[in-house]
């Protein structure tokens, strides 16, 4: 047997390995190395069950195995802060909402993404994507109203009319967002809320607060309100629940909502943790997520049935008037609008 | 009988402690003394917290008058559901520590089931109970009452029964030990040497109690002072009490150093208050002997 190569073999051969060296190098690097435990940290309830039934599935193909670490936003951002102070991370995924990963991210605590690790980011439709973060589904604030109790209103000023005098109810989780709206239908910009002050200082003996989402919804069914703040999704999932709710974007322009996920800088298994968020971006985990939980796909690779887009998705002129925040103000001034809500406000 | 540390005998019994000793330190005195440190950094909403030394969180925490009512409101609820807890506790403990039934430990599991539901739970059935349109309303409405008008709900009183709630079979446990271990035939003998049923109570039963009321006392406090849940749920969100105030100051605004600050309170506050509670306690028993 002869051990020469002629012309043809070898430009093959080097054809070939070119190819699988190529192949090799520019594949996302999770496909080496995604294996094991990937920990990701997200609400629980609808939420990790939901990314048990869409995403774990596409994301165990790669090797990544989810291991849920359910709970509130606020105590994953404090443990994330907490740990990234002393480069430490429990937890390989985060999950959080546009204004708190910006902060975390401002803090340093999180890793830089790209298309070349995410191969599904290169859909992420472009206004929903970071630097450090992969927008995961998203929703908009709605003005959420019984038609049976109160008129349809079409902006936030409508609320502070006689026609919803003591029909007004407010999440208290939401206050920061409560405060935009205010501050939006009074003359407020992105970096500038002062106007809520006094117009929900206005309305505050006319309107009630409840702990959570659950006590306000509960409070629409029993007729006690008659009009509220929340995101259209939730709107789409009480009026699913039974709640007799409809529900309107405000003229004044709504408020985005982008559920975000991020890998730790400190992340024990960040090959893992990229594949994760490449299954979250999967057409079929978005199509899936929008189905049943009723929120938004984050990329331009999915359609969405017409009736499930139609009760879901906001207009060409809704998305137009879309009220973006300046995030840094946001997460500067949130202590101090806290302390305002709840002092002044509720106090 | 005490066994002198520097023996092989006591060096043995010290390296049996060693390891709860270490949990204690690990578990409970560093983060405290963490938590101390962080209240005296400075807060900064893009870097969460500068390493400095300033008192200007204690500053603040001493000049807000919305605080002055969160730590008024916090003492007045615990106090009151201490005392309440033992008025409430101390006649079933009594029942529960004399009774010869052989039904008696059905009755003390039916004590104790209550602590085997969540606090979640049990302020979801509250809140079930005294909102809108809940069971005390309907019950009003059937008998012609205006429902509205007794919306109980995020109210003084609907944070207090709920607390109560919590606390009240903490407090007939502790009463129903202390009470099993009297003597009760110095209540015969007083019967018998003509004392009314009310001397034997306050000049026997009562004295001889007064340890297991001093600490059923300290713990129900302790744990109503930083009650969570309870006043989160059934208060509402304009509710002021410490627990729910600083965790809003460390999670959503994540001012930690103030949260620090009103952590160190609650504890310098609790303390206090059951050091007040405990000597209180302590010299009306030393009264009676």
């Amino acid at each position: 047997m002869s051990n020469a190569i002629d012309r043809r073999t070898f430009l093959t051969n080097s054809g070939l390995a070119a190819l699988g060296y190529s192949t090799w190098a520019t594949a996302p690097n999770f496909a080496n190395a995604a294996t094991g435990n990937v920990v990701v940290g997200t609400w629980g309830g609808d939420y990790e069950n939901f990314l048990k039934q869409y995403v774990a599935p596409i994301a165990a193909k790669d090797g990544a195995v989810f291991v849920a670490a359910a709970g509130g936003e606020p105590a994953r951002e404090t443990k994330l802060l907490a740990e990234a102070k002393r480069s430490l991370a429990s937890m390989d995924v985060v999950s959080m909402t546009t204004e708190t990963m910006a902060s975390v991210a401002e803090k340093g605590a999180l890793l830089e993404i790209s298309d070349q690790d995410i191969p599904n980011l290169k859909h992420a439709l472009p206004q929903l994507k970071r630097p450090y973060s992969a927008p995961h589904i998203y929703s908009g604030l709605v003005i959420v109203f019984n038609p049976k109790l109160v008129p349809k209103p079409s902006s936030y000023a409508d609320l502070w009319k006689d026609d919803y005098a003591s029909k007004v109810g407010f999440a208290d989780n939401m206050f920061y967002y409560n405060i935009i709206a205010a501050a939006q239908a009074h003359g407020g910009n992105p970096s500038d809320y002062e106007p809520a002050k006094k117009a929900l200082l206005d309305i505050k003996k006319r309107s009630k607060v409840y702990p959570s989402n659950e006590t306000t919804a509960n409070a629409l069914h029993t007729g006690e309100i008659g009009v509220t703040l929340m995101w259209r999704a939730r709107a789409f999932q009480w009026a699913k629940g039974g709640i007799p709710v409809e529900n309107v974007a405000a003229s004044e322009g709504a408020l985005p909502i982008v559920f975000e996920f991020g890998i730790p800088k400190f992340s024990k298994n960040i090959p893992g943790a990229k594949a994760m968020l490449n299954a979250m971006l999967d057409a079929e985990a978005q199509r899936g997520f929008a189905t049943a939980m009723g929120y938004l796909p984050t990329v331009d690779n999915v359609e969405l049935p017409s009736d499930l887009r139609e009760k879901l998705d906001f207009s060409e002129e809704e998305r137009s008037r879309f009220f973006s925040p300046d995030l840094q103000y946001m997460n500067r001034q949130r202590a101090e609008w806290l302390n305002w809500w709840k002092q002044e406000f509720l106090g | 009988m005490y066994t002198p540390i520097f023996t092989k005998r006591g060096l043995r019994t010290s390296a049996l402690l060693a390891p709860a000793l270490a949990l204690v330190l690990i578990a409970l005195v560093l983060p405290t003394l963490i938590l101390v440190r962080y209240s005296f950094n400075k807060f900064d909403p893009s870097e969460l917290m500068i390493e400095t030394i300033t008192l200007q969180n204690y500053v603040n925490l001493f000049r807000n008058s919305y605080f002055h009512s969160v730590i008024g409101i916090t003492i007045s609820i615990a106090g009151l559901s201490t005392v309440s807890a033992i008025a409430l506790g101390f006649p079933v403990a009594y029942r529960l520590a004399r009774t010869q039934s052989r039904y008696k430990s059905v009755f003390v599991i039916a004590t104790v089931f209550p602590l085997l539901v969540g606090n979640v739970v049990r302020a979801a059935g509250w809140m079930a109970f005294l909102g809108h349109k809940g069971f005390l309303g309907v019950l009003l409405a059937w008998f012609g009452m205006e429902s509205d008008s007794f919306n109980l709900m995020n109210t003084w009183a609907a944070v207090f029964v709920g607390t109560l709630s919590v606390v009240l079979p903490f407090m007939i446990l502790i009463l129903q030990g202390v009470l099993e271990n009297i003597d009760f035939s110095l209540e015969e003998a007083g019967a018998n040497l003509g004392a009314s049923p009310f001397d034997v109570f306050t000049k026997i039963i009562f004295p001889l109690a007064l340890p297991g009321v001093s600490a059923g006392a300290v713990l129900v406090f302790i744990l109503c002072m930083n009650a969570y849940t309870t006043p989160f749920l059934l208060g509402g969100p304009a509710f002021k009490m410490m627990a729910p105030a600083l965790y809003q100051q460390i999670t959503v605004a994540m001012n930690w150093p103030f949260g620090a600050a009103l952590a160190v309170l609650l504890m310098i506050v609790t303390v206090i208050a059951t050091i007040i509670a405990s000597a209180v306690l302590r010299r009306a028993s030393s009264t009676y002997k």
